[in-house]
């Protein structure tokens, strides 16, 4: 009997370095999307304390704990990103759908991490506007994204069928950034 | 050499070697392509735009009209560059523009002869006929004669970035008021932008002589930068300008990242910024503006601020004998500045007479400049006084009419700026720009003193708007002249030409002769004249032809008002603004799961939206992409094909009120759909037309999976979206794309269930999976999603697994299918495929065509109702006028069908009137061994049968078809469910 092997949605090789910069493959093992049902999003947020300890995040923002991360994902949308699926408890109150491998993830941190995606997004990336744990649903050159300010960057999430735009305008930014910070000293 | 043996800002222990027409030269860093030119004693740098005429460097500044250079060569040069704003760099090599052969000898000088001929209007009067004559001779010949820069020809070589920025204030321009105020905003604890032109901060402090708290002014303002350098909460940003003001606080920059860099590789040559700012401090400063004279364009005349420049920031100076033509007490200071540096002052020609100023230089008061002699570097004035004119030898003359604001920023919302009388001059009006405020020479302050104080004052008034507390800061102690001027704008009389615009070559006569043909709005005397179109925008220009259209008019100035100011403020590359967006920066690209198997088997790739599919998989041998495609559909027709299907929109939709949303949506009942089972469907547009085909399978009461074309995906996501948001919001229904979720293969042929029996641990037969059928496999130990589905008309079916395993199980169904003589089948064969058996696509449902039309009006429900049914109903959506979906085919078997060909009756004349469709998809079939088409019919279904001319007009091929039913194989449909 035959067994399928997994793979990576990126063709090239990671993590690659730029600078300050650094990009790293971050594939979760489970993306869930929950949407809760008309009405039941305070059900939807005792559900989730009871069965994940996790709280219903409004809109931009996030909620963590060991294991897992539930992300704002857009109107009426969340994600859940982690080492487990979503417990079926909770699909008496939100509608779940596999998504882990619907989108891919990556990780672009350091210094510059920023700078770099200001090439790429038109979100405020103030640490002051978009802090850690805020998620925000935008583009990122022409794809569109989902980002999460982490404490040494962001994590970028987009479509698996664009992973390789994204890395390569990824890739392309960060070079970019890099030269620049070179002749600015 | 006019350089002087010390001081300004430059570095002379590096020596800059570069290149001007040919020419070598020496240069120092921190010297810009202008000044270095001037320090080598080049006075003639370029040629006029219209009549060709000598020109020298005018300014020291962005609003440069004379000193046009190509930078660099080849693919690499970079016309119409301003020599004012070009850095120096070792090797930079600048060419002077619009000439021939030569800049000293220049044959089209000839059009300055003919100047009479030349002025405003002249080609609306001249050039009218014939009429032919104006694109084929005509316009050429000009197009030769006047110009500027040309581009190379080839592809631009250089590399452009794009970014965004935020911040809470941005300051435009980094002189004393800019300064002030992005250190007191940022101390405030404002986010601050400071973007200035220049790639040294300090404005005009770099300029002056003046003592800012007791030190040299430059001094202070290496400190002032210094400090906010250190500050986190400050981006600076030299060698920016800002382009243009936006709705919402959004403002255009561009950014010279490498133009002054010899080395650039891996840089971008500029940035493009859209930098959004809550509130904005315009501090552009002010422009000096010239006095039109006769012959005021020659090499030599500069203007008076931009000697001083040269000399204190440069330490360069083009004059030996210097004089000054002013209207105001600041060309004394050029020339108080330059006699301290040992140039000698012929004299100060001041129109007024009763000027309070002195200095240790002859004096004219009362006096006028009417004359220059040289014609390719100034020699001597003619000046005339009330006791005569008389002629004064001097090489350079600095020409000071008083300081324009630099307004145009504050414009660019369509408001105009306001005149201030004090200074004879427009300033900004505040919240002009929702958010901004002017400070400094832009708000009409001249002294540095006035910079400050309005500087602080703005960062001031902006900090207390956002809640902040002001921090105490001193103002710098600083000099506080006062501005004293008499309005003088040109000089009357003399037959010769005065110039207003240098680049576009208009003269106050030029002005005159509009008016005197009525065009007498400030818009229409400039379109007539072309004044302020150049691509300095009338910088130097603009102000000073107003005020000859009020004389002509007797109007003030404040009532002629200005023309439009428009974006962008300075030349922008189309590279920059087009940033990111070359080549695979066009659009991303999405690749299927097998795209790497695909790619390994030879297969090219076409686009489907932003996807990318295999054409036809070509085997030795293959010589022609039909040779492949043929194979293909006879290898899916007999055996087995495979193929990539992934790329369809896959919507999962969950709720208790999924089917009865769905069977809003969609033209047929989705609720009656038992749960395993798949239904094929239509959604229709509000209009009535038919927006998207695909299925529907139930995966539980409440759970179904919808599929829509590759193309239409995102247009049925935001269709939905709109109906469960507006119109049907309370409807409980969640719905989320899942199409890059799962890699779907389709497995097509008679053989395709022993391949999939192979395959999967799970057995199944066709009581078990019948035609559309909806289940759950394994393979090996992972769940795959299977639909009965066919888009051939064959035996089919649909495998899905997540998309990590995509690839793997790709490469697993290429080794099965192999085994019983089947394979992979491109774009192509997929196509034939689908005309053979009568299947649609989005090149039949095209926007404008009904379900009656393709034959499917049952689909659309009468027990129901549904979006489009009302619409679709409408009078000559139905019944014989309507072209309805048909088949053809050629009534010789060799005959050709084109796509896009028109359908006449027999023996008609193939004319518009006569015309009876069109076809829509046409295939040869290896399977029936000639052409078919897909095809509109006016009452087509009726016509079965019946001969029809298909011609195209373009390719000059007519072919006569026999109408017929557009299911060619199997329309009982017995493969399908077999």
């Amino acid at each position: 009997m035959v067994e399928l092997s997994p793979q990576s949605p990126f063709r090239d090789p990671l993590p690659f370095k730029q600078g300050r910069a650094s990009l790293t493959e971050n594939q979760p093992e489970y993306i869930s999307a929950i949407m809760p049902h008309q009405g039941q999003e305070t059900a939807l947020s005792a559900v989730l304390k009871k069965v994940h300890d996790l709280s219903l995040p409004p809109a931009g923002q996030s909620s963590a704990n060991k294991h897992l991360r539930l992300l704002w994902a857009g109107r009426g949308t969340y994600f859940l990103v982690g080492e487990k699926p979503p417990d079926r408890a909770l699909a008496r109150v939100a509608s779940l759908v596999d998504q882990s491998d619907g989108w891919c993830s990556l990780s672009l941190d350091g210094e510059d991490a920023a700078e770099v995606l200001a090439r790429l997004s038109p979100l405020d990336l103030r640490l002051k506007v978009f802090k850690p744990g805020n998620t925000a649903r935008s583009e990122l050159q022409h794809m569109m994204a989902l980002y999460l300010r982490t404490r040494s960057g962001f994590e970028i999430m987009v479509m698996r069928s664009f992973a390789h735009s994204a890395l390569h305008h990824l890739k392309e930014a960060m070079t970019s950034v890099a030269a620049q910070n070179r002749i600015a000293g | 050499m006019t350089r002087f043996a010390d001081g300004g800002l430059i570095e002379r222990s590096q020596q800059i070697p570069f290149n001007f027409d040919g020419r070598s030269y020496l240069g120092f860093s921190g010297d810009t392509l202008a000044s270095a030119l001037l320090a080598n004693d080049v006075r003639l740098i370029g040629r006029s735009f219209k009549y060709h005429r000598p020109r020298g460097i005018l300014t020291a500044g962005s609003e440069e009209p004379n000193a046009l250079m190509t930078i660099g060569r080849g693919s690499q040069s970079d016309p119409n560059v301003r020599a004012t704003m070009q850095e120096l760099y070792r090797g930079l090599t600048s060419a002077s523009q619009n000439r021939f052969p030569s800049l000293s000898f220049d044959l089209l000088a000839i059009n300055d002869l003919m100047a009479p001929f030349f002025g405003a209007g002249f080609y609306y009067k001249t050039f009218m006929w014939p009429k032919l004559f104006w694109e084929r001779v005509y316009e050429p010949l000009i197009r030769r004669a006047a110009g500027l820069g040309a581009l190379s020809g080839a592809a631009d070589e250089a590399s452009y970035d794009k970014a965004y920025a935020h911040c809470d204030l941005l300051v435009i321009g980094a002189g004393p008021a800019g300064l002030m105020a992005a250190t007191l905003a940022a101390k405030g604890g404002l986010d601050v932008i400071l973007a200035d032109e220049d790639f040294i901060l300090g404005g005009r402090l770099n300029s002056e002589r003046v003592e800012v708290d007791g030190k040299p002014a430059a001094e202070w303002a290496v400190d002032a930068v210094k400090a906010l350098a250190a500050m986190p909460n400050v981006r600076l940003m030299p060698r920016t300008t800002i382009t243009g003001a936006y709705d919402g606080g959004t403002y255009g920059a561009l950014q010279w990242v490498s133009h002054h860099l010899a080395e650039r590789e891996g840089l971008p040559l500029e940035t493009f910024w859209r930098i959004t700012s809550q509130r904005t401090i315009l501090a552009s400063g002010a422009i000096e503006r010239p006095i039109a004279f006769a012959d005021n364009d020659r090499p030599g005349v500069m203007m008076a601020s931009a000697l001083r420049t040269y000399a204190n920031r440069f330490a360069v100076t083009p004059a030996k004998r210097l004089s000054i033509f002013t209207n105001n007490d600041d060309g004394y200071r050029t020339a108080t500045d330059l006699a301290a540096r040992g140039v000698e002052i012929a004299c100060v020609v001041d129109t007024r007479t009763y000027a309070a100023v002195d200095g240790d230089f002859p004096v004219l008061k009362g006096a006028e400049v009417v004359g220059i002699s040289g014609r390719r570097g100034l020699n001597a004035i003619v000046v005339r006084t009330a006791s005569g004119t008389r002629r004064i030898a001097t090489d350079c003359l600095g020409v000071s009419g008083g300081w324009n604001p630099s307004v145009h920023l504050s414009c660019h919302l369509n408001r105009h700026p306001v005149w201030n009388p004090d200074i004879v001059a427009f300033v900004a009006t505040d919240d002009a720009v929702p958010g901004m405020l002017a400070a400094g020479a832009a708000a009409g302050g001249f002294s540095t003193h006035a910079a400050f104080q309005s500087g602080a004052a703005a960062a001031a008034i902006l900090l207390r708007g956002l809640g902040r507390k002001v921090p105490r800061l001193p103002l710098p102690k600083s000099e506080d002249a006062p501005y004293v001027l008499t309005p003088f704008w040109h000089v009357q009389g003399g037959g010769k030409r005065a110039w207003l615009d240098f680049q576009n070559d208009v003269t106050t006569k030029d002005v005159k002769l509009a008016h005197q043909e009525n065009f007498r709005s400030v818009e229409h005397m400039k379109r007539y004249t072309t004044l302020g179109m150049a691509t300095d925008q009338g910088k130097t220009a603009n102000i000073g032809a107003m005020a000859v259209m009020a004389e002509l008019t007797g109007r003030v100035i404040a009532d002629v008002g200005t023309t439009t100011y428009r974006p962008p403020y300075v030349p922008v590359a189309l590279g920059a603004l087009g940033a990111h967006g070359r080549d695979k920066g066009f659009a991303p690209e999405r690749f299927i799961p097998s795209d790497a198997l695909a790619r390994e088997q030879g297969a090219p790739m076409v686009e489907a939206g932003l996807w990318y599919r295999p054409s036809w998989f070509p085997q030795s041998g293959d010589t022609h992409w039909r040779q492949s495609c043929d194979r293909e559909v006879l290898m899916v027709r007999k055996t087995l094909g495979i193929t990539d299907v992934s790329t369809l929109g896959k919507i999962d939709l969950q709720g208790p009120d999924a089917a009865e949303f769905l069977d809003r949506v969609y033209s047929n009942m989705m609720s009656s759909l038992p749960v395993g089972r798949i239904r094929y469907g239509l959604m229709l547009r509000e209009d009535g037309m038919v927006m998207d085909d695909g299925t529907v399978a139930r995966l539980d009461k409440t759970h179904f999976l919808i599929t829509t074309t590759t193309a239409a995906a995102g247009q049925v996501m935001t269709h939905l979206d709109f109906c469960a948001q507006v119109l049907w919001p309370e409807l409980d229904v969640n719905f989320i794309s899942i199409t890059d979720h799962w890699a779907q293969f389709a497995v097509a042929g008679p053989n395709s269930r022993v391949l999939l029996n192979d395959l999967c641990a799970d057995k199944i037969s066709n009581d078990t999976f019948p035609y559309m059928a909806a289940g759950e496999v394994s393979i090996g130990h992972l769940k795959a999603r299977l639909f009965r589905l066919s888009f051939s008309g064959e035996h089919a079916y649909e495998i899905a697994v997540p998309a990590r395993y995509g690839d793997a199980l790709a490469r697993e169904l290429d080794r099965l299918a192999q085994q019983h003589h089947g394979g992979w089948y491109g774009m192509e064969a997929l196509n034939v495929l689908r005309i053979e058996k009568g299947f649609v696509t989005h090149a039949e449902i095209h926007g404008r065509v009904t379900a009656d039309d393709i034959g499917l009006g049952r689909m659309v429900s009468a027990k129901k109702d549904c979006i489009g049914k009302v619409a679709s109903q409408r009078p000559g959506l139905s019944g014989q006028d309507r072209e309805q979906l048909v088949g053809l085919k050629p009534v010789v078997a060799a005959g050709k069908l084109l796509g896009g060909a028109h359908l006449f009756n027999l023996g008609e004349n193939p004319v518009r009137t006569n015309d009876q469709g069109y076809i829509t998809s046409q295939c040869f079939s290896p399977t029936l061994g000639h052409s078919i088409a897909q095809a509109f019919l006016r009452n087509g279904r009726a016509r079965t049968g019946e001969m029809v001319d298909v011609v195209d007009l373009l390719r000059g091929v007519k072919t006569t078809c026999e109408v017929c039913p557009p299911v060619f194989i199997d329309p009982e449909g017995r493969r399908l469910r077999g």
